[in-house]
C-alpha cells in the first residue's frame, strides 16, 4: 500500500494540473487578502492590528483551499479522462486499493498546502503592516485546523470525482454546489439545514461562526459522512465497471 | 500447463454478444497470433484475460490463475492494449516511474526498458507530443517493466511504419527465444504469418480454428515452370503421379508438390527450364476462406 501511495504522489507531482491548482490557490488567497487589506479603515472593517483582522487575513487561505478540493476531483477523474486507468488497473488489479491510495495521497498533500497558504497570507499581512509579527497561539491553532480542513477538502474532492467520474461534470458540480446552492440556502429560509450540508460543515470545521454551527468534531463527522457516502458507492461502481 | 487458457468464455454487452463460448490455449514459449476481422471480440477477450472486463461466463487464466489474483502482475504478464492511455502532460519516463512504483519495480528498470524500445532519447519529453508509433513503443516499455514471462499485445502494429513492424517482429521473436510466451492480436494476417508459430482465428466472438500456421496453410505448394518443352515436362510430371497442366505454350503448373520433385523430373527427362517458382498458399487466403470475409474493408 505504501508503494501505491508513493506511486500516486509521484503521479500528482508529475501532472501540470497539480501545479496549476497550487498557483490558483495562491492567487485566490492573495486576491482575497487584497480585498480585506483594502477594506481597512472602512465602516465595519476590523482595525489594524486587531485579532479580527488577523483572522480575516488568515481566512483568505481558506478560500485558496478550494483548489485542494479541485485537486481531489482531478486526481480521481484524470485516469478516466486520459484512459490511463487501463495501465493503472493492469499494474494493480485490486481497484479499491488504487482509489484508497489516491485518497491517501491527496489527503497527505493537502495539509502542507494549507500551511504554505497560511504562511503566505500571514507574511503578506505582516508586510502590509496589518498584523503584528508575533505568532500567537490562536494563529497556531488556525494552522492546525486548516491542515485538517485541507485534508477534508481533498477527500471530498476524491469522493465527488469517484462518484461522478466525468471530469468536466465533476469539476462543475462542486463549484455550483458550494458557490451557488449553499450560499443561497439562507435566502430560502433553510438556514437550519446549513450545519448538515458539506459546505456548512466545512465552514464550522474551519472555525467559521454562524447560527447553528456545529462543534468542530461534529462538523468533522458530518464531512466524513459525506466523503463515505460519495466514495463507497462510487468505488463499488468502479470495481464492477468494465474497463473497455 | 498452458501459459494462457481460455475456457467457455462469454461476454455480453447489453444486447451484443461480443464473445461467444470461446475456448483456446496458448502454449508456453510460442508466439500465438489472435486474429479475426474487426469486431470479432479480440480486444474484449484480451481485456477479460487481463481482469479489466468481467466475463458473463467462462474463465480466462494466465499461468493457471486469474490475472486479478496475481500478486504484482507486472512480473508475470505484460500487456500493450491501446495507444491512447497516457497523460499527455507527463513525460515518458515519469509515466513509467508511476507504474514501476505501483508494482514495486526499481527506477533503474525504467531507463532499461526505455532503451530496450529505443525511446531513451525521448524519455524526458511529454507524451502529448509523441507519434502513434512512439506511444506504441512506450506501451511496450510499460509492459516490459516487470520482465514478464507472458506478453499480451492488442493490435501492436497499428501506427507503426514498416520498419517499426519489422523491429517489433524481431523483438517478439527474441523474447520468445528467451523463453517468453506472446499472444498478439491483429486483424491483418500478413504481418503475423511471418512471426507467429500458431494462430487462433475468431469471428463474431466464436473460435473458427486454432493451430500451427503451417497446418492452416496446408503443406503443398503450386509450382510454376517456364520451359520451351512444356508438353514433355507435363508428361514427365504426370508419369510421376503429379497433377500438372499446361498454362499457355511454354508454362506448366504443377499442384501440391515440392520444387524438388519437379526438379528431379526435369533432370530425368533432360529438359531445359528457364524459370521455376513455388507459391505457398498465403495465410491471408486461408484466413479469408475460413472467416468468409472476402474483400471486406478493414
Amino acid at each position: 500500500m505504501t508503494a501505491l501511495i508513493r506511486s500516486e504522489l509521484l503521479r500528482l507531482r508529475t501532472t501540470r494540473a497539480t501545479w496549476g491548482l497550487l498557483a490558483a490557490a495562491l492567487v485566490l488567497t492573495l486576491g482575497w487578502e487584497a480585498v480585506v487589506l483594502s477594506g481597512i479603515g472602512g465602516i465595519d472593517a476590523p482595525a489594524r492590528g486587531s485579532a479580527e483582522l488577523r483572522d480575516a487575513l488568515l481566512g483568505s487561505a481558506g478560500l485558496g483551499l478550494f483548489a485542494v478540493l479541485m485537486l481531489g476531483v482531478v486526481a480521481a477523474t484524470s485516469e478516466f479522462h486520459h484512459a490511463t486507468v487501463t495501465s493503472t488497473f493492469l499494474a494493480t488489479p485490486r481497484r479499491g486499493r488504487v482509489l484508497g491510495a489516491k485518497a491517501a495521497a491527496c489527503a497527505l498533500v493537502a495539509p502542507p498546502v494549507a500551511v504554505l497558504l497560511l504562511v503566505v497570507a500571514w507574511t503578506t499581512g505582516v508586510l502590509a503592516g496589518a498584523i503584528s509579527m508575533t505568532v500567537e497561539t490562536e494563529t497556531l491553532s488556525v494552522v492546525a485546523r486548516s491542515m485538517v480542513v485541507a485534508a477534508c477538502w481533498a477527500l471530498l474532492g476524491i469522493g465527488v470525482g469517484v462518484a461522478i467520474r466525468n471530469q468536466t461534470v465533476a469539476v462543475i458540480v462542486p463549484l455550483v454546489w458550494f458557490l451557488v446552492i449553499e450560499t443561497l440556502i439562507p435566502a430560502y429560509g433553510l438556514s437550519w439545514l446549513l450545519p448538515w450540508l458539506p459546505g456548512g460543515a466545512m465552514t464550522a470545521l474551519a472555525g467559521g461562526r454562524y447560527p447553528g454551527a456545529q462543534a468542530a468534531w461534529v462538523a468533522f463527522l458530518v464531512v466524513m459522512a459525506y466523503v463515505l457516502a460519495l466514495l463507497v458507492p462510487g468505488a463499488q461502481a468502479i470495481r464492477r465497471r468494465d474497463i473497455t | 500447463m498452458s501459459a494462457i487458457s481460455v475456457q467457455g468464455l462469454t461476454k455480453r454487452f447489453g444486447g451484443v454478444l461480443a464473445v461467444d463460448d470461446l475456448s483456446f490455449d496458448v502454449q508456453p514459449g510460442t508466439i500465438t497470433g489472435f486474429v479475426g476481422p474487426n469486431g470479432a471480440g479480440k480486444t474484449t477477450t484480451l481485456r477479460i484475460l487481463l481482469g479489466l472486463v468481467r466475463p458473463t461466463a467462462g474463465t480466462a487464466l494466465v499461468n493457471g490463475v486469474r490475472y486479478a489474483s496475481l500478486d504484482r502482475p507486472a512480473h508475470h504478464v505484460g500487456a500493450v492494449l491501446e495507444a491512447s492511455g497516457f497523460h499527455p502532460g507527463r513525460t515518458a519516463r515519469d509515466h513509467l516511474r508511476v507504474l514501476a512504483l505501483a508494482s514495486g519495480i526499481p527506477a533503474a528498470r525504467v531507463d532499461a526498458v526505455l532503451a530496450e524500445v529505443d525511446l531513451a532519447a525521448a524519455a524526458r519529453r511529454r507524451v502529448g507530443g509523441f507519434s502513434l508509433g512512439m506511444r506504441q513503443r512506450l506501451g511496450l516499455a510499460a509492459a516490459l517493466l516487470g520482465d514478464p514471462g507472458i506478453l499480451i499485445l492488442d493490435e501492436p502494429t497499428n501506427g507503426l511504419d514498416p520498419a517499426g513492424v519489422h523491429w517489433l517482429r524481431t523483438f517478439l521473436r527474441s523474447r520468445v527465444d528467451g523463453g517468453c510466451t506472446v499472444l498478439v492480436s491483429s486483424h491483418l494476417l500478413a504481418e503475423l504469418a511471418l512471426s507467429a508459430d500458431s494462430v487462433v482465428i475468431v469471428k463474431n466472438g466464436r473460435l473458427i480454428t486454432q493451430g500451427p500456421v503451417a497446418e492452416l496453410t496446408g503443406g503443398g505448394a503450386t509450382v510454376r515452370v517456364r520451359t520451351p518443352q512444356a508438353e514433355q515436362l507435363r508428361v514427365a510430371l504426370t508419369a510421376r503421379g503429379v497433377v500438372a497442366v499446361l498454362d499457355g505454350p511454354d508454362h506448366v503448373v504443377a499442384r501440391d508438390v515440392g520444387t524438388e520433385v519437379v526438379g528431379q523430373a526435369v533432370a530425368q527427362a533432360g529438359l531445359v527450364v528457364y524459370e521455376m517458382s513455388a507459391h505457398r498458399p498465403a495465410l491471408e487466403d486461408a484466413f479469408l476462406a475460413l472467416t468468409g470475409d472476402e474483400g471486406s474493408p478493414s
